[in-house]
């Protein structure tokens, strides 16, 4: 029961700063689950990644991953229940304080400012978690293409999962 | 995720959230943990590690893509560049932590923001 327990602490406190989502905190999600606990090493953290990529739900199903590695089934939902419930309690609040506002240009200059520290946040997430998860300069290669093409197409994400896996079979990444 | 728990609020209050959480979460949650179990007994195989060394990389690629759409929305008003910038030198040069990001940083983020909303 113990390492059950020391998930949902460590991964509640995890979740506490990472209301704005996991995106921005995957790079702190590393540091806890492979330097600091060893719940798994680098190369699972990445497969796990890579599962949670293509698996159906939201990103955060990595976390749900570590989980279910250290405890099965139940790890894996009360990994799940851990990272969810400070940072949802903390959204709601958030929302109803700023639905709450009378002033409308403060409510707005509030979203503004947290927009623009998210778009600086995730940014760097993705330059720090790719500087762990890509081994070679092919993946960088194909991470550029997936922006590129995320950005000037209309293509669907699991096209580009589709093309990671086609090029990582070919073993071209 | 975020959304589901605004969305429930909204029709149902604090259940409501409750019930959006669990509803979005508990089927991808089962599915994620069959991956895994797949994962467990054929992570062996040049085969997978190549598709997951091919997903991994296009994940990669997708988080950023998020970061991306969201900096072309903050070009309407160019001065708020200055803080993703900010954000991005303190964070990914000095290796900040979160909290600290946030302490130095939303000052300035506050006052352009404040500017923004008068337009």
């Amino acid at each position: 029961m113990t390492p059950l327990i020391g998930l949902f602490l460590k991964l509640s406190a995890f979740s506490l700063v990472a209301f704005g989502g996991i995106n921005a905190l995957l790079p702190v999600l590393f540091n806890l689950a492979v330097n600091q606990e060893h719940w798994i090493d680098a190369q699972t953290f990445g497969d796990f990644f890579a599962i949670a990529q293509a698996a159906p739900g939201p990103n955060l199903m990595t976390v749900t991953l570590i989980g279910w590695k250290i405890s099965g089934l139940l790890g894996a939902l009360v990994a799940t229940l851990a990272i969810s419930w400070p940072s949802s309690i903390m959204i709601y609040a958030l929302q109803r304080y700023l639905n709450g506002m009378r002033n409308l240009k403060k409510q707005q200059s509030i979203q503004f400012a947290a927009g623009a520290l998210a778009v600086g946040l995730v940014l760097t997430a993705s330059w720090q978690i790719a500087q762990q998860i890509n081994h070679s300069s092919a993946a960088y290669a194909l991470s550029l293409g997936v922006i590129a093409i995320t950005l000037f197409t209309r293509w669907h994400p699991l096209y580009c999962i589709l093309l990671g896996a086609i090029l990582g079979v070919l073993g071209l990444v | 995720m975020n959304l589901a728990v605004c969305v429930g609020t909204r029709f149902a209050g604090i259940p409501g959230a409750l019930a959006a959480i669990l509803g979005l979460m508990l089927g991808p949650v089962f599915i994620v943990v069959l991956l895994g179990m797949l994962y467990e007994h054929f992570s062996y195989m040049p085969l997978v590690q190549g598709v997951l060394r091919g997903v991994s990389a296009v994940g990669v690629g997708l988080i950023a893509s998020t970061g991306f759409k969201m900096l072309r929305t903050e070009w309407k008003y160019p001065p708020m560049l200055i803080v993703i910038a900010l954000t991005i030198i303190e964070a990914a040069y000095f290796h900040l932590g979160l909290g600290w990001v946030v302490l130095i940083t939303s000052p300035l983020a506050l006052l352009l923001a404040w500017r923004k909303a008068q337009k």
